[in-house]
């Protein structure tokens, strides 16, 4: 597997300090690396190489800022949970694609065989949606879930074990 | 929110890091806007924060899971959330309402990791029943690039029309 892989590189195994610094910058990105240094008992500099090792294992793979999505205009995100006959999957994944409101989507293993996220400018378009995929011949059934306060569904790196990393 | 702020945020979703004093020069305006401009959109929660992301899959993990979750009658919804919001490996928790009343999304390692997760969430007395979509590792970056710039050029788009 992967991860196994990886670790037998002994290059690729971190440490404790390792893994709070990524946790640190999970939470901040932007936060003063000098004071973090201080705290931490090494000069800027280590950490700067520490950051570097990170990115060059392939780890750290850039930034970005999270944004809440409903102040852009998109006041509803949503779920679908689709279920399709699965040997007119491929069908049904093309023709996702040309519904308006439909985002990100994969195919599943489970209850629904694809899953799919929703950008919307408001609640009452989900019910359009839903009844455009529906419509597809090989569509079994869809079920939908609206977020409500989106800014508390803020994704959460900060529960992401990293330990295994660590060879431990 | 105006036109410059699209303008931050639009090159902050690329990077998160970028210096103020870059953007500034781009934009052609005075660095001390872009930071009053960032930190304005902070504290109105429109930027929730600058992150760096990692590979998942780099760090071993290889399914994402969907639980899609019904919650029994009487069921104080925002305990669950706060039970459920610090669950190791669950990086997405979501109130609902439709067909669910939570998403939660989790990710997870191998089949011991998996059965691990599934576990914890079967055994929670709050939830009635729930649905699962497993699926593999594809976005491996998280957080998600695609997430946010798909919908934030929708709606650069809608808002130039």
């Amino acid at each position: 597997m992967a991860l196994e892989q990886n670790l037998t590189d002994y290059r690729m195994k971190i440490d404790k300090t390792d893994i709070d610094l990524i946790k640190a910058l999970q939470m901040d990105a932007r936060f003063n690396l000098t004071e973090y240094a201080k705290e931490l008992g090494i000069t800027k500099n280590a950490l700067c190489v520490r950051i570097k090792k990170l990115r060059d294992k392939g780890i750290i793979k850039g930034s970005l800022i999270q944004v809440d999505l409903t102040r852009f205009g998109y006041s509803c995100i949503g779920n679908l949970g689709v279920k399709v006959v699965p040997s007119r999957m491929h069908e049904v994944l093309e023709y996702l694609k040309g519904i308006g409101g439909v985002g990100l989507f994969q195919q599943t293993i489970g209850t629904y065989n694809i899953f799919v996220w929703v950008f919307l400018r408001n609640v009452s378009e989900m019910q359009g949606v839903k009844e455009r995929i529906r419509r597809h011949p090989a569509v079994l059934q869809v079920k939908a879930s609206i977020w409500i306060d989106t800014e508390k569904a803020l994704a959460r790196p900060e529960n992401i074990s990293l330990e295994k990393l660590t060879g431990s | 929110m105006d036109k410059l702020d699209r303008q931050i945020i639009n090159f902050l979703l690329k990077d998160g890091q970028l210096p103020f004093s870059k953007i500034a020069r781009e934009l052609g305006v005075g660095t001390s806007t872009v930071i009053r401009r960032y930190n304005a959109l902070k504290s109105e929660a429109t930027i929730q924060r600058a992150s760096i992301t990692i590979d998942l899959k780099v760090c071993g993990f290889e399914q994402v899971i969907f639980f899609l979750v019904r919650l029994s009658p009487n069921t104080d919804a925002q305990k669950f959330f706060e039970k459920v919001s610090h669950l190791r490996n669950v990086i997405v928790v979501s109130h609902t309402v439709g067909d669910y009343d939570f998403l939660v999304q989790a990710i997870s390692t191998d089949i011991e990791d998996f059965n691990a997760i599934v576990a914890i969430i079967q055994d929670l007395p709050e939830i009635e029943y729930f649905d699962l979509c497993i699926g593999r590792m594809i976005i491996q970056d998280f957080p998600a690039h695609a997430y946010y710039s798909k919908a934030f050029d929708q709606s650069i788009t809608d808002n130039e029309q």
